[in-house]
């Protein structure tokens, strides 16, 4: 088989994916649409008559819906970690799964970034989290970990998307010239005059280059910053050295156990099989293995560090409450879906069945949650003065939001994939042509 | 043109419409009263942001506080005390702060009202409502006496005498008016006349002595006079050693007075006289050799040692060394005070109680030192249970035409079993002068409102040598008129041979009587009379300094015996049958006041309930009955039954519930038994069958964990460990910010805090805080700036040892939530405050999370003032809106205020100038506010002192507060 | 651009394209451009071109990032000095995280205006023949000013197509 016609039937697999939807597609478009109209309109209670709504009350300011941003920025994580830091490593399963995490990283973040929004007592006043001049002459306090998560979390937006949108261009390029009608103009439009010259390939590797060595360090910082909003406090439970690279490798699990969930019904329903193979899906079960190797590790040593401080310790109190108080099953579940569930990806069965593959991922999504509420709603729960003790518990409205979130991130994919070549053509071709140009040298 | 107008509306009908729109308009009559009138003459005295002081008095509770209050633009904005006035000297209790929300309060009447045929009332003019008064009480008149009953709170003024004249002239007796104080301790009044004919209540000074023993007196909360003998009571605290006066409580519950106490006793319900007999007898004992016994009292010795120690103790329910213990102490520590009883001990034996504990005062020379006889004008002393029962009897038996009801509310206050509800429906003409809706009202004929004490004249003298002026402090808010003035009114109306009164005008009446005394006071060579009386206004009273007679009591021959012995031991209580245990609280008292938005907000101190009745019951009990805290109890006795939800209270004996007096529940509970000597009510005495009701009505708790889990958060000192554990701060990653002006700080001492609320109160009213209401404070959505923290011990099951520590913010110097605002809503001043910015705020709540002391309150929705309330706002406080957090401020506005006086006057703030809202009212004295930059402040004296800590100073938040360390008693031998 | 006349051959295997370029550089014909679905690595280094300079703007931009990170938290803190939690006005320790973020975002967007200028809106596309789009599955070489014997080579080379632009 020619070189030419795998580069054709690349495209036309790309393609394929944005024929016609069939019924599958609308429906789960129109659940997702319509979770995440629900969510809004729930939302807009607390907009019109205050918090109320939610179950928070001091000490527990803080639940649902910091849970669910800790949770997006998370998700976020695998697709920038994929595309750009195995990019460096030359990780060359990556080609194949790294656009689809890469919209994932987009959408998530769009995601998240709305939390900060929500949560807030008077959210129409969120500009003034952005240090811009105003006639109140006052600038943010740049000692507040929120406004380092403004810069963070913006700054990593801004970075993915374009890492996004300019890797895609050579592929709009392709598509372009195969298209008719509107997806034609868009994607000329998409593709940024791009015509595969060797001169702008040239600059063009270059700089996606210098994207990925940019994107790289984001990705740690990104998640260190968010860990700071606990750790920089002085909150028993939160105030942890560890928690920078204990919640990057807690993103990075969750955003791989993300992509496989994504990936696998995917790459069924758009038959991505020869371009998405079985070894793709094992390499990334194998990050996801450890990841969670690391974060069992990080639960061992917070918890193994406190327990031999003296039973008066806030500290250790804390993280005896979290084990065995009124949140104790959320944490042994957690465990159970961090630590244990992971291991079962040992067992080639297991990454080969697809149902089971989807169980274990999932289930580290749910776990993954449980651990961000687990450490905000405990520590909180338990501070320093036992008379202020007091638990939360989620009312209806922060799920409906909590939901919606979901239904919006999964409306956002969907219209995605229609639009946006959920697999890299061009790279695929590379990679084609070398394999081509391997063959070759052992020829010889 | 005519197509055009087809299409939409055509021009000329338009023009038409509009013009008659706004011919409407002009013609409304919201229009026609848009005149802008411009003030040609203004008042010198009111003058826009600047406060008005008026001197007045409070009428709470029967003992008399001096009030000043604060108004602005013409509205009492805020109530003090008069720190001239001898009882309350500038402090108020939580009721007294309170009433100013009984002058705004939402229901007031707006003017008189007739209940119509239809059971409905409907407004009625004043005039009207007189005649129809005047004609009911002649017509009863020419019925003979007893016809016409009037029922009032204790008047020790010209009130009373104008109501006493009334009566007397159609023709009543004495008892046709019914003096109602339902916690008036009526035994004392009986044991003094009994022993030394002096029906009165001794004076006391708590201030000289040594011990103090109550016998369920909650003197720090409702017993008597509070505010007066918590400052006493505090003047001997906060020093370490023996001359640190001791508190010891006899009772069955501790009350929040005996959290205060050293050393609780807990008798059993009615064991209070068998102890008292106990320590009696042991003092007069020959054999233990008490030096300087007064002779009279060592003459009962005969009698007193036919009681066998065993079997007292047995029947008090405690062991006889403690006994003898606590009477080695009375003998030792001289001079003593015991009190009691209070409602809680008052059985059917209270007399008797009373007799021996003012034996045993006595006996160890109290009389002259702690406590006299002479300084209780007794001019109005209160009716008995017995009295009361008595005109409900009338009422029932339909030989009661016309009932007045002044300033009381006798359906509510009288227990269930009395059926008094029942019986006002047979008298023919009910009158309430309520200023609410209440009991009495919702079965009136005729509501005349009273004026507001705040919108009154009237004098008070709860004291000899002491007479409190009220004056009115703004215009009345509504068409009510003062009792008083509607009385003398209606005997106008009855053409008596001789009028009542020379005017019917409240001020007259008080220059006739009040005004005459004064300036008889006043007259003499040189003096000037009319001044005297200005003054006496002014300053909102006249004191004698000159002590009236402080007479020693006379004790009686023989009069002492009846009470030595000892009735027949009660019966041995039934299964699943406890005593019941009613007692007052510092918010509620006799619940005379209890639906104040702000009594019913702010949590009990013991329990931290708010809004809801409760039970106390042992976690014994609670174990045996199965219930948690939350779980309804049936409570089911002679008098009746009720349903309360419970709360498990490791400070009450496992053969007892308390149920909180003022509730429905406990009138409900209220036995009709007296104590046949003084015909007091028998609040203690009897028992009630106890069962789970099998339902749950969560109760709204301000607590978490009452237990400090080993954390030592609030520390205690011993005279052999007088200092207070200190972390060691002494690394520091910056160098500390500087307060170049003034560093503002606050000193607590936990020795003298009692827990009685006022200074929460306080906070609520100076600073606009809002009351969410039952719902919110269940949710565990409470508003307030300032609580009282109350812990029972160190771990659950543990020895019970209450340490109380009010919460508010540190205004710490490294404060944890500036730093995490992203938008500097909250930062460090100059001046050491930590600041909250509420239009900054954007409602991140970072702040709350990471503050140690959880003092940060979120506003979770718009607050709710109804109309007329928000006239009592603060107008220097801002009212926060929903999505921002707020905090206690130390009162800026206060320190701003007196910064900006300093300023003016051209001299720097003086030390004690600024006070916050709850050092200045707390009784105690406990809150000292200040400069820490200037080491001779009171502030840096009293922070400087060994039993000085911070809270959670580990945190190295380095806050603003010292807390003096609560001083443990060094055990007795 | 103007397009100079020349030949265009078409191949179907990028090794072939390759031994093509090599052969006409070494014939010393050296104007050649390429279009290429995909950036392959033969090809490119046949071209022999240097690497891209890229990296003058991306650099500066991010030390450009670097500075506005210090002096942004900083000038503010200063501008109304506001305590908070006792610790200094201008305490670096926490605006580390604004320098970093500032660093890579403005460094992200120079780089992005870099290539943007160089390989988008029609830049990068040099002499490379106008309406000639190699981003399907063929890739093309275009000798500027080539003439029969770069026809010949192509065609050893084995193109598929060889055809004169004018």
């Amino acid at each position: 088989m020619s070189t030419a016609s795998r580069f054709r039937s690349i495209e036309d697999t790309v393609r394929a994916t944005h024929g016609k939807p069939g019924a599958g597609y609308w429906v789960a478009l129109a659940v997702s649409a319509s979770v995440f109209a629900f969510g809004a309109w729930a939302y807009s209670l607390i907009v019109r008559s205050g918090l109320h709504w939610t179950g928070l009350r001091r000490p527990g300011m803080w639940g649902n819906l910091i849970t669910d941003f800790v949770f997006w920025v998370g998700i976020a994580h695998s697709g920038t970690l994929i595309s750009a830091i195995l990019f460096l490593f030359r990780a060359r399963f990556r080609t194949a799964v790294y656009r689809v995490s890469e919209m994932m990283t987009v959408f998530a973040v769009l995601t998240a970034g709305l939390y900060p929004v929500l949560h807030l007592g008077r959210p129409w006043f969120a500009y003034w989290l952005f240090p811009y001049p105003n006639e109140r002459a006052l600038w943010v306090n740049f000692r507040s970990p929120l406004i380092w998560d403004v810069f963070a979390v913006t700054t990593y937006l801004t970075v993915s998307s374009i890492f996004l949108v300019v890797g895609m261009a050579p592929d709009f390029a392709a598509l372009r010239d195969r298209a008719e009608g509107w997806r034609r103009r868009l994607y000329a439009l998409l593709s940024f005059g791009w015509r595969g010259t060797d001169e702008q390939w040239r600059h063009y590797t270059r700089a996606y280059l210098f994207f990925a060595a940019f994107a790289t360090p984001l990705v740690v910082s990104v998640h260190s910053v968010v860990s700071w909003d606990f750790a920089a406090s002085v909150l028993p439970g939160w105030h942890s050295t560890l928690f920078p690279p204990y919640f990057v490798a807690g993103a990075i699990l969750s955003g791989v156990a993300m992509v496989i969930t994504i990936l696998v019904p995917l790459r069924k329903a758009f038959h991505l099989e020869e371009l998405i193979t079985q070894r793709h899906v094992d390499m990334l079960c194998r990050l996801v293995i450890l990841t969670s190797t690391i974060i069992t590790y990080s639960y061992a040593t917070e918890i193994l560090l406190t327990l031999p401080q003296p039973a008066t310790d806030p500290e250790r109190s804390t993280f005896v409450y979290r084990m065995t108080g009124d949140y104790a099953p959320l944490f042994w579940l957690m465990v159970a879906c961090n630590c244990i569930g992971p291991l079962l990806l040992y067992w080639r069965k297991v990454r080969e069945t697809a149902a089971a593959l989807l169980a274990v991922c999932i289930a580290v999504n749910v776990g993954m949650w449980l651990e961000r509420f687990n450490i905000i709603v405990t520590s909180l729960a338990h501070d320093r003065l036992p008379f202020d003790w007091r638990t939360y518990v989620p009312r209806w409205v922060e799920w409906a939001i909590t939901f919606g979130a979901f239904g919006w991130f999964f409306m956002l994919f969907l219209v995605g994939l229609k639009i946006f070549p959920s697999v890299s053509i061009s790279e695929m071709k590379e990679e084609i042509a070398h394999e081509g140009a391997l063959e070759a040298g052992h020829a010889h | 043109m005519s197509d055009r107008a087809q299409g939409g509306l055509p021009r000329r009908t338009f023009l038409k419409i509009a013009g008659a729109a706004g011919l409407a308009a002009g013609c409304s009559p919201k229009a026609a009263t848009q005149k802008l009138v411009p003030l040609l003459v203004p008042p010198e005295d009111i003058v826009p942001g600047v406060p008005l002081y008026y001197r007045t008095v409070c009428r709470e509770c029967p003992a008399g506080c001096g009030v000043t209050a604060r108004t602005r633009e013409g509205r009492a904005v805020k109530l003090e005390g008069n720190p001239e006035e001898p009882i309350g000297r500038g402090a108020l209790c939580a009721r007294g702060q309170a009433a100013v929300q009984a002058l705004y309060h939402p229901d007031r009447f707006r003017g008189p009202m007739r209940r119509g045929a239809d059971g409905r009332l409907s407004p009625v003019g004043w005039d009207q409502a007189e005649d129809q008064l005047a004609q009911a009480i002649a017509a009863a008149r020419a019925r003979g006496p007893g016809r016409v009953r009037l029922v009032t709170r204790a008047e020790p003024g010209a009130a009373g005498d104008v109501q006493r004249a009334l009566l007397a002239a159609v023709g009543g007796r004495p008892a046709d008016r019914l003096v109602l104080e339902p916690l008036d301790p009526a035994p004392v009044r009986a044991a003094g006349a009994a022993l030394f004919g002096r029906p009165e209540i001794p004076a006391l000074d708590l201030a000289a002595a040594h011990t103090v023993v109550s016998f369920g007196a909650d003197f720090l909360e409702s017993w008597v006079s509070p505010v007066e003998y918590t400052r006493q009571f505090a003047a001997g605290r906060g020093r370490i050693g023996d001359d640190r006066t001791r508190l010891v409580w006899v009772g069955p519950r501790l009350s929040l007075t005996g959290v205060s106490a050293d050393r609780w006793l807990r008798v059993r319900s009615g064991g209070e006289l068998p102890l008292a007999l106990g320590l009696l007898r042991w003092v007069v004992d020959p054999g233990n050799a008490v030096a300087g016994l007064a002779p009279e009292v060592a003459a009962l010795a005969p009698a007193l040692l036919r009681l066998s120690p065993a079997d007292l103790a047995a029947r008090a329910g405690v062991a006889a060394a403690d006994i003898e213990g606590l009477a080695r102490e009375l003998a030792r520590r001289r001079p003593s005070a015991l009190l009691g009883p209070g409602p809680s001990s008052q059985g059917p034996d209270a007399t008797a109680l009373a007799a021996v504990l003012l034996l045993l005062d006595l006996a160890v020379g109290n009389f002259g030192r702690t406590m006299w006889y002479g300084l209780d004008p007794a001019e109005e002393v209160p009716s008995t249970a017995a009295e009361a029962a008595a005109l409900v009897e009338a009422m029932a038996a339909g030989q009661v035409d016309v009932l007045l009801a002044v300033n009381a509310d006798p359906l509510a206050a009288l227990p269930a079993a009395l059926k008094a509800g029942e019986a006002a429906a047979r008298v023919p003409l009910v009158v309430s002068f309520a200023l609410r809706p209440d009991a009495t009202a919702a079965r009136a004929h005729l509501i005349l409102p009273d004026h507001h004490t705040l919108e009154s004249f009237g004098d008070v003298s709860p004291r000899a040598g002491v007479l409190n002026l009220a004056q009115p402090v703004m215009t009345p808010l509504f068409d009510t008129r003062q009792a008083v003035q509607v009385l003398l009114e209606v005997a106008g109306r009855l053409q008596l041979p001789a009028p009542l009164a020379p005017s019917a005008d409240p001020y007259d009446l008080l220059q006739d009587r009040a005004g005459k005394r004064v300036q008889q006071a006043a007259a003499g060579p040189g003096a000037d009379p009319a001044a005297a009386w200005r003054e006496a206004l002014q300053r909102g009273g006249a004191w004698s300094d000159a002590a009236p007679a402080r007479r020693l009591p006379q004790l009686a021959r023989d009069a002492a015996a009846r009470f030595l012995a000892l009735g027949p031991a009660p019966a041995p209580a039934a299964a699943g049958e406890v005593d019941l245990v009613l007692f007052p609280t510092a918010l509620h008292g006799d619940g005379r006041s209890g639906e104040l938005p702000w009594l019913q907000e702010i949590p009990d101190t013991l329990t931290s309930v708010s809004w809801s009745p409760w039970a106390e019951i042992s976690p014994a009990t609670a174990g045996r009955l199965g219930v948690r805290s939350g779980d309804l109890l049936a409570l089911a006795g002679a008098a009746g039954r009720a349903e309360v939800p419970a709360y498990v209270f490791p400070g009450i004996r496992d053969d007892a519930v308390a149920v909180r007096l003022g509730s429905a529940e406990a009138r409900a509970l209220m036995p009709a038994g007296l104590d046949p000597v003084s015909g007091a009510r028998a609040y203690a005495g009897s028992r009630v069958a106890l069962s789970a009701a099998g339902r749950r009505e969560p109760l709204p708790l301000l607590e978490g964990s009452p237990y400090q889990h080993g954390r030592e958060i609030v520390q205690t000192v011993t005279a052999a460990a007088p200092a207070a554990r200190r972390a060691d701060l002494t690394h520091q990653m910056y160098p500390e910010p500087r307060h170049p002006d003034h560093r503002w700080a606050m000193a607590i001492d936990l020795d003298r805090c009692t827990g009685c609320e006022a200074c929460v109160v306080a906070c609520f009213a100076e600073n606009n805080v809002p009351v969410m209401g039952a719902e919110a404070a269940r949710m565990g959505r409470y508003m307030g700036w300032l609580r009282i923290e109350r812990y029972l011990g160190d771990e659950p099951g543990g020895a019970l040892d209450v340490q109380l520590l009010p919460m508010l913010c540190q205004q710490c110097t490294n404060a944890p939530c500036e730093t995490v605002c992203p938008v500097y809503a909250t930062y460090h001043t100059p001046e050491g405050l930590n600041a909250q910015v509420y239009n900054r705020c954007v409602g991140t709540r970072y702040c709350s999370n990471n503050c140690p002391y959880k003092v940060r309150t979120f506003n979770w929705r718009d607050p709710e003032f109804r109309a007329p309330l928000p006239m009592q706002l603060n107008p220097d406080v801002t009212v926060r809106s929903r999505g921002v957090m707020e905090k206690c401020t130390f009162c800026v506005q206060r320190i701003r205020y007196a910064e900006g006086q300093a300023r003016d006057e051209g001299r720097p703030v003086a030390d004690g100038e600024i006070v916050p809202a709850c050092a200045q009212t707390c009784p105690a004295q406990a809150i000292v506010f200040g400069d820490a930059n200037d080491p001779a402040s009171r502030l840096s004296r009293a922070a400087r002192a060994p039993r000085g800590f911070r809270a959670l100073e580990e945190v190295n938040t380095q806050p603003a507060i010292t807390y003096l360390a609560r001083v443990r008693r060094a055990e007795e031998p | 651009m103007r397009t100079e006349p020349g030949v265009l051959a078409t191949f179907d295997e990028p090794a072939a394209a390759a031994r093509a370029i090599r052969s006409l550089r070494g014939r010393g014909i050296r104007d050649l451009h390429a279009g290429l679905p995909a950036p392959f690595p033969e090809v490119v280094a046949a071209l022999g071109k240097p690497r891209s300079a890229i990296d003058y703007a991306t650099m500066p931009g991010a030390l450009l990032g670097l500075v506005l990170g210090i002096l942004l938290p900083v000038l503010t803190s200063l501008s109304w000095p506001l305590v908070t939690g006792g610790k200094e006005i201008v305490s670096l320790p926490a605006f580390v995280v604004i320098i970093f973020e500032m660093t890579v975002l403005v460094g992200s967007i120079a780089n992005l205006v870099a290539v943007t200028v160089r390989s988008f809106l029609g830049g990068g596309t040099g002499a490379f023949p106008r309406g000639e789009h190699f981003n399907g599955d063929r890739l093309a070489v275009f000798a500027a000013g080539g003439g029969d014997e770069a026809e010949r080579v192509f065609r050893e080379a084995g193109a598929l197509e060889v055809r004169r632009v004018a």
